[in-house]
């Protein structure tokens, strides 16, 4: 394999782990990103459903928190 | 501050592996910067299987509270002052089992704000309705 292959070859890796790390810390268009293992999907809170989920969580003790993500 | 709530919540979390709760972390749009929506990482803040995270742009779940506490002033927390352009954020509501939101947004056992110093309360109040083993 000749030098300019070699550098095309390392030049691909170099963006495929590039790439991988972005996706890994991607974040949509609409602020959302992938949940921490174990945890639903980030949702965009719409009320009704954000109401719902409270009180299906009914039976159990609930802590709610909320912050400003900067 | 906000972002070091939220790794004072998750550290209490882990302290106590075994509590029933369910944790809803709800990050709001409240400044400018936070338009964009929260920077890569922020919801690995908090990582304990117990929450659920939503992103508020529209900041609807402080709107529909300040409503609620406008309507009815018995849900405002005592010393605050509460008028059409509050928002309710870094705070932390705890609400035992039983209590559901039905017309209007519950009063909680326990409020307290900022999150990240009060933490320590916030672990306390947990604890206590939490069954003795």
């Amino acid at each position: 394999m000749n030098r300019a292959k070699w550098i095309f070859l390392i030049l691909a890796a170099a963006l495929v782990v590039i790439g991988a790390g972005m996706l890994a810390g991607r974040r949509d268009s609409r602020g959302l990103g992938p949940a921490p293992a174990g945890q639903p999907a980030v949702a965009q809170l719409v009320t009704g459903q954000f109401q719902k989920a409270f009180n299906a969580a009914a039976d159990q003790t609930r802590l709610l928190v909320t912050f400003s993500p900067t | 501050m906000c972002l070091r709530g939220a790794s004072a919540v998750q550290l209490l979390l882990q302290r106590h592996p075994e509590w029933n709760v369910r944790v809803f972390v709800v990050w709001e749009a409240v400044r400018k910067l936070d338009k964009k929506g929260p920077p890569a990482g922020t919801y690995d803040l908090i990582k304990d299987p117990r929450a659920a995270q939503y992103w508020d742009p529209g900041l609807k779940l402080s709107k529909r509270i300040v409503h609620d506490m406008l309507a009815n002033p018995k849900l405002q927390p005592k010393g605050e002052t509460i008028t059409e352009k509050t928002i309710a954020w870094d705070f932390a509501a705890i609400y035992p089992p039983g209590v559901r939101w039905e017309r209007e947004f519950p009063a909680p056992k326990y409020y307290g704000k900022p999150v990240v110093a009060v933490d320590r309360q916030i672990e306390l109040e947990l604890g206590a309705l939490m069954p003795s083993r």
